[in-house]
């Protein structure tokens, strides 16, 4: 069970030059084992919130829960993957996926069951002895994904994760992450600006304004748990990009 | 795709020392044929311009052969001189290459050692080891310690710095992501800082090793009961170049064996890293 609630949560950056509203009095709850993606233009908040719930970074005001328990810094049961490349080099992918496991100090029977498992998940059960610098940018992210997974989080945080990544290939790791997901549900939080990208993955797509950030609207996504890369054809898929495309334009308008 | 075929489609180049990105275009390998070749010109040169030749005076740069003369008069001397060099070296680098990693991490680690420690270390680091000597051999005579300690400060020196800087070099994301899969803080400097800053302290012990010979060479000169360096320096006295040719060419052989050794060793630890081949 993990419910995440953000209530009236802003982060103030303060330098001796300027001060700077990265998120202001925002206000948002996931649902247990909801995928909600948050798209909005790039230099807002986003990072800033996630970084916020994964325990990086402090408040300035506001309450961040965790079911009902305050955040107070990073913990194992908060999963990140980043944008940029976070796989240690110095570890096989098979260390690599079970790194958490190894640090929280849980038996070693389990760990192999479930790093075999996950690797299966994403398509790398051949990739095991591999190290990151044999792999290709995207094996590389479902190793990342792997990692985060086995590890056995509650909240899975992702930073714009396919952000640098290819179309086919950004399309395959989200049918990872769908595949993955529906193995063991998570709390997914993921950040983007790729509308389609929300709108294939979330339950909900959350638009935020540009900074100080702030939640604009909320889209409820009808399409259900199971979907395939041909619903972004249907006409359904295509209205909502148009309304969330102009929600974005409107908030980039307001700002300017 | 299999393993091997990633493997395959790996970097393979056998250049070792060049950034084997900045390669202009994939040829055949000749570059051990040119080292080779530059190697043998060399050696021809040299026996043309004093045997061949005598354009070059034997006292001013010895002739092959009588460096040859050299190594059957002293024999077992240079032997004995050439092991207490490498003896004092060798205990220095390792003494010190140890003890600077751990300072350094314990550096990075705690600000307070920072603020404490690093004034002392960026007054003597810009010292040249060497003008240390008259000290040292006040406190030390002229026997083996003062040697590696001289040496041993010059490594340290290096090491402290290298790996501080490694430290603040290690990509945050690493950081971010082991807290958030449970490391909790001591365990990040084990199963992050350390492995991720392994190349950089590898690459420091190769610029300390060749920092150690400088070193004790050096302080040999200026008042030594054995090594290469006082062999050295006594030959000058009596205008014996051939020794002193000897001398340089021995320090030169240990110098780069023991290099390339450690960068073997630090090649195969490091193999995981993209920038080897």
């Amino acid at each position: 069970m993990a419910e995440i609630v953000i209530d009236q949560v802003s982060k103030v950056f303060e330098t001796k030059r300027k001060r700077t509203v990265a998120l202001n009095e925002t206000t948002l709850t996931i649902a247990d084992q909801e995928i909600v993606c948050i798209v909005g233009p790039s230099g807002c908040g986003k990072t800033t919130l996630l970084n916020l719930i994964a325990g990086f970074t402090p408040p300035t005001s506001g309450a961040l829960l965790i079911d009902g328990q305050a955040i107070t810094g990073p913990s194992s049961e908060r999963a990140v993957v980043f944008q940029s490349d976070a796989v240690f080099p110095w570890l096989n992918v098979e260390d690599n996926v079970s790194f958490g496991y190894r640090v929280q100090g849980k038996p070693a029977a389990d760990r192999m069951g479930r790093v075999d498992r996950f690797l299966a998940l994403v398509g790398l059960g051949d990739f095991a002895k591999a190290y990151p610098k044999e792999l290709s940018g995207g094996m590389r992210k479902r190793v990342d994904l792997a990692r985060a997974y086995a590890s056995g989080p509650e909240v899975l945080l992702l930073d714009e994760p396919f952000g640098a990544l290819d179309l086919f290939t950004k399309e395959a790791m989200w049918l990872a992450l769908k595949k993955v997901a529906a193995a063991e549900p998570k709390t997914i939080l993921f950040v983007t600006h790729d509308i389609e990208e929300a709108l294939f993955l979330g339950d909900r797509v959350v638009v935020m304004t540009p900074r100080p950030a702030r939640v604009h609207s909320i889209v409820d996504v009808p399409f259900g748990p199971q979907r395939d890369l041909s619903l972004r054809a249907e006409p359904q898929f295509q209205g909502l990009r148009v309304e969330i495309s102009n929600s974005l334009r409107e908030v980039q308008d307001d700002a300017a | 795709m299999t393993q091997r075929d990633v493997q395959a489609l790996a970097p393979t180049g056998t250049l070792t020392g060049t950034n084997a990105a900045l390669e202009t275009r994939p040829k055949r390998n000749l570059g051990p044929v040119i080292s080779v070749v530059v190697i043998v010109v060399v050696l021809v040169l040299w026996w043309v311009l004093t045997t061949g030749t005598r354009t070059i005076k034997q006292l001013y740069f010895p002739s092959p052969e009588s460096l040859w003369q050299a190594i059957s008069t002293l024999q077992l001397q240079l032997l004995s001189d050439a092991g207490a060099t490498f003896t004092r070296v060798f205990a220095s680098w390792v003494v010190c290459s140890a003890l600077g990693v751990l300072v350094g991490l314990a550096m990075a680690r705690s600000r307070s050692l920072m603020y404490a420690l690093n004034p002392i270390i960026e007054a003597v680091r810009p010292v040249p080891p060497v003008a240390l000597i008259p000290f040292v051999i006040l406190w030390f005579g002229i026997g083996d310690s003062g040697k590696i300690f001289l040496g041993a400060l010059a490594c340290f020196m290096v090491m402290v710095v290298n790996t501080t800087i490694a430290v603040t070099n290690v990509p945050p994301v690493y950081i971010q992501a082991a807290r958030s899969l449970g490391a909790s803080h001591s365990q990040v400097y084990r199963v992050v800082v350390f492995p991720a800053i392994v190349p950089e302290i590898l690459s420091g012990f190769r610029i300390g090793s060749a920092l150690a010979f400088a070193v004790i060479v050096a302080a040999e000169f200026l008042g030594a009961d054995a090594g290469v360096g006082r062999l050295i320096m006594q030959a000058s006295r009596t205008l014996n170049t051939s020794v002193v040719l000897l001398g340089t060419v021995v320090i030169a052989v240990m110098a780069i064996l023991f290099d390339l050794l450690i960068s073997r060793l630090s090649a195969y630890i490091t193999r995981w890293s993209s920038n080897r081949p």
